[in-house]
């Protein structure tokens, strides 16, 4: 008698056999549910990798300015990936539950190893998803360490278990799917039952439901459906969002008369340092570019502003230069971002004075904000005072 | 129709999905997830307590689900399964889970948090109003599909198997 037949729990519970009677524990649901939950993952994980490359560049990537509305179609589908996966993981883990309860757990090195993996699996997706809803909510209260590096490692963590677990039920998966195909092969009559295909749809269904509920945060033809969103494109000072005010930043009461522009630095020639009625009388540029947040929602404004690049030109500053822009917000992570060569040369790279023909408004950036294409929205600096030049 | 008449276990798993891919995904999924991952958490919260922060959050993820929501949602669906007739179990069941997942959505805005007093463009709606016009969508949906499938329901119900 080898050591888990000495072990084996009494019959009661869930280890009864035929504890779990409904028909909709089974492989086929499970492997229908798994694959859609891994489309899910795999689009999350890969718009998530390109946020966090556009936020903490490594060495090896390079941001692109162009096609300008990219980062708004790929944040915007992250979130709504991520929502929308949210119904099909618990139902996943539902349909799969009495396998927590076989005895024995494990046969062999591998199918403890595989097993094993479940633990960063579950753990890590169900992580991910509720951290990411708290994420879009602005809630940070529940935990101590920083979300982004917090999500970021969980992912990871996450896609290497998704992995040995697609290993795994691969060969499951294409044999279950593989089935209603084969025409030769009957099915066990539950398996086709309506009931079952009632259970997808269902779990279809509140997928879509959610999305169709909260996915108008960034795309506008939704809008007025975004009852679950957290945020609407059409809310907020100048008719759309903030995340941080200017009194979360201590730029409420921003002097105008001693306010300053200054391009300095190593990397230029000529020193500059312009007053606010000297931008406003510079050639302006106007561009229609989305503000697009790393929390899913998006709008679409017309900015109009000083090129970066003429304000580069006029401080003798070679095309193709890395500058760093820097925010009279005191703190922060974001009070400063970098502009690599390609975007501070785009034409529509601008350190915008207005929006919608109006001057920004103080929870916008007044008086000086930087708008440049295919950024996410905590890189376009609010209140800006210095364009730096290595 | 039990799970156990349909998900196989036990030495039949091994047989069946522990082969070359197996290994191959193996190790590329550890390295992924030990590298990149572990390595790359150590890295990023440095200190001990953040990383028993972090620990704590995914493993209690784990044991949270299996030990409260998981055998939560099977006791609820033994007792609609107990209380509802099969005309109208499933389309229920639907309607709670759409309903739970809806709940679980939302809840940060229904609580308020995250909602600063100087920024308004944070959870603007009025939460309880948009919940509510949901969830009677939700239930709409149900009640449609249950007269939808009523008839075939009708047929199925006098099968006496268990389900």
């Amino acid at each position: 008698m080898n050591v888990f037949e000495r072990l084996r729990p009494p019959e009661i519970g869930p280890f009864r056999t035929g504890a779990f009677r409904s028909e909709h524990h089974n492989e086929r649901n499970a492997a229908t549910l798994g694959v859609a939950l891994g489309v899910c993952f795999t689009i999350c994980f890969a718009t998530g990798l390109y946020s966090h490359a556009l936020q903490t560049p490594p060495s090896w990537f390079t941001a692109f300015p162009r096609p300008a509305g990219l980062y708004r179609f790929t944040q915007g589908l992250h979130i709504a990936t991520g929502i929308a996966s949210i119904p099909l993981l618990v139902a996943k883990l539902w349909t799969v539950y009495p396998k927590l309860f076989t005895w024995p757990p494990f046969s062999g090195v591998a199918q403890a190893l595989e097993r094993l993996m479940l633990l960063p699996l579950v753990g890590g997706a169900l992580f991910l998803v509720v951290s990411g809803v708290n994420n879009i909510n602005l809630n940070y209260r529940w935990y101590v360490f920083n979300f982004r590096p917090g999500h970021y490692r969980a992912a990871w963590i996450t896609v290497g278990a998704l992995i040995v677990h697609i290993g795994a039920k691969v060969s499951t998966t294409r044999r279950v799917l593989g089935r209603s195909r084969a025409s030769d092969t009957p099915q066990p009559s539950s398996i086709a039952s309506p009931d079952r295909r009632g259970f997808l749809g269902a779990v279809f269904g509140t997928s879509a439901l959610v999305t169709v509920f909260t996915v108008g945060q960034t795309f506008r033809p939704f809008r007025t459906l975004a009852l679950l969103a957290p945020r609407r494109p059409d809310v907020g000072p100048q008719g759309f969002p903030v995340n941080r005010t200017a009194v979360e930043a201590g730029t409420a009461n921003v002097d105008i008369d001693a306010y300053r522009l200054t391009i300095e630095g190593p990397g230029v020639r000529r020193a500059l340092s312009l007053r606010y009625d000297e931008l406003l009388a510079m050639p302006q540029r106007s561009a229609e570019l989305p503000i697009a947040c790393v929390e899913g929602w998006s709008a679409s404004r017309q900015w109009r502003g000083v090129p970066v690049r003429h304000l580069l030109d006029l401080a003798g500053v070679p095309h193709d230069t890395h500058v760093t822009v820097a925010s009279l917000q005191r703190h922060g992570a974001y009070s400063t971002s970098e502009l690599t060569g390609s975007v501070t040369d785009d034409a529509d790279t601008l350190l915008a004075l207005t929006v919608d023909g109006a001057p920004l408004h103080p929870d916008h950036g007044y008086p000086v904000r930087l708008i440049a294409p295919n950024r996410p929205g905590v890189l376009q600096t609010k209140w800006v005072h210095k364009v730096s030049v290595r | 129709m039990t799970a156990d008449a349909q998900i196989p276990t036990g030495s039949a798993i091994k047989d069946q999905e522990h082969g070359v891919v197996f290994w191959v995904a193996f190790v590329i999924g550890a390295t992924v997830l030990f590298v990149f991952g572990v390595r790359g958490l150590l890295h990023d919260l440095p200190s001990a307590t953040l990383q028993l922060s972090f620990a704590k959050w995914v493993v209690g993820a784990d044991v949270v689900h299996d030990l409260v929501i998981a055998p939560a949602a099977c006791a609820l669906g033994a007792l609609a399964h107990r209380w509802l007739s099969p005309r109208v179990r499933l389309p229920v069941q639907s309607a709670l889970f759409a309903s739970v997942i809806v709940l679980f959505l939302v809840q940060n805005a229904l609580r308020g948090t995250g909602k600063f007093r100087h920024n308004a463009s944070i959870q603007p709606l009025n939460y309880a109003t948009a919940t509510i016009t949901v969830l009677v969508v939700i239930w709409l949906i149900a009640g449609a599909w249950i007269i939808v499938r009523a008839p075939r329901s009708d047929q199925r119900a006098v099968d006496p198997r268990p389900r």
